[in-house]
């Protein structure tokens, strides 16, 4: 069962997905569900013998469409809704060895275009509000299939951290007249010390503000909030840079780096131009803090929503600038 | 595509880098689908450029 429950003393929904205890979990080297189907062979999630991007719904969603009827009542106080939405999986490449970092830029790119699909056909459900592009990479962060894929969740509402992020950046253009992403792209050009990759259509810097030691944004430099917005050079060199971010990562310490990689863009609530004071940006979480240590979201970061950063960014920028991409 | 259990499918084929085993593929599932749409005959191409990797969907 799967419902959405609202917390009054956060003002946030909780997503109660009950059936998803039962999801498939490291599954045996020799099943590997996310691969294609070969003649003969037991039937995977892909129904074919050989792909190169696909996409489906996930088989243990959150969210979807249409959802079932909550299994609680709700009260004034605590409203309940059904967990309307679309949760999809994403397979990069049928190569279960393979992973973002060492895919080709062409490749990078043809799943640019697959994102920017999909944003433009869950945008057009009149259900969904918010498209969640994401990448959990890494038994450190979760992740119990290892073929390399990304996902998708279609949220019936606006999500809490990119609804206070809209808010500071509305808040920011009201008050100065300016994008406040524009603003942040100028000083860290005019810095440079927290520059880790830069090309003609994006900048990767590891935040003045980073939560985690090596949290890298990726953002866009023309006014741009969502995927689909961009042209085809934007397109490359976002492929180009995603390629250089995640190769600089597996090189930092030799080894391929676990991390959370998500995609903030506009809400698809209603017209677009009504967020131009926002801007597309991609963010990268790696849990690591030295090579054998994790950074773990403990009582500060889980209760009081603080989070403590035992370096710099400054300086860890600098690191991942000096690593060469592989 | 939609699969037995009512659950939406989508392959995506660029044409230009496919390999020989996955154009195979793309074909196939054309064949097999019989509620293959045009994608199958002409590129749906995923923007409206012409410098785009060409992609079509199944």
């Amino acid at each position: 069962m799967s419902e959405l429950r609202w917390n009054p003393t956060l003002e946030e929904w909780v997503i109660t997905a009950t059936h998803r205890q039962d999801r498939t979990f490291f599954p045996p080297a020799d099943y590997n569900p996310l691969a294609p189907t070969q003649p003969g062979g037991f039937p995977t999630e892909v129904p074919a013998p050989d792909y190169e991007i696909v996409v489906f719904e996930n088989k243990f969603p959150s969210l979807r469409y249409p959802a079932p009827e909550p299994s609680v009542d709700a009260s004034l106080l605590e409203p309940v809704g059904p967990a309307e939405g679309v949760c999809e999986v994403i397979c990069y490449t049928p190569d279960v060895n393979a992973e973002l970092a060492n895919l080709s830029v062409d490749k990078i790119e043809e799943l640019v275009y697959v994102w920017a699909d999909r944003f433009e056909e869950l945008a057009a459900r009149d259900y969904v509000q918010y498209i969640y592009i994401f990448e959990n990479k890494g038994k450190e962060i979760g992740v119990t299939l290892a073929h390399p894929h990304g996902q998708i969740y279609a949220y019936p509402f606006i999500p809490p951290i990119a609804k206070r992020e809209l808010h500071a950046s509305s808040k920011y253009f009201n008050k100065t007249g300016s994008n406040l992403y524009a603003v942040i792209i100028n000083n860290e050009l005019e810095d440079g010390r927290r520059i880790v990759s830069l090309n003609d259509h994006f900048i990767a810097v590891v935040p003045f503000y980073a939560r985690y030691p090596y949290e890298v944004h990726i953002i866009a430099r023309e006014q741009r909030t969502a995927i689909v917005d961009f042209d085809t050079h934007e397109r490359r060199a976002l492929a180009e840079i995603l390629k250089v971010v995640i190769s600089k990562y597996n090189n930092l310490w030799n080894r391929s780096m676990p991390y959370i990689m998500l995609m903030h863009q506009r809400p698809v609530d209603g017209p677009a131009d009504q967020y131009a004071h926002y801007r597309f940006h991609i963010e990268f979480y790696p849990p690591y803090r030295t090579p054998d240590k994790l950074k773990f979201l403990a009582g500060s970061e889980a209760g009081a929503g603080v989070f403590i950063n035992d370096t710099h960014a400054e300086v860890t920028a600098e690191t991942l600038r000096n690593t060469e991409p592989i | 595509m939609v699969k037995d259990d009512g659950r939406t499918l989508s392959f995506y084929h660029f044409p230009g880098s496919a390999t020989e085993s996955q154009r195979a593929a793309f074909k196939g599932i054309c064949e097999n689908n019989s509620s293959a749409g045009e994608n199958c005959d002409e590129a749906r191409e995923a923007s409206t450029t012409s410098e785009d990797p060409g992609g079509r969907k199944q």
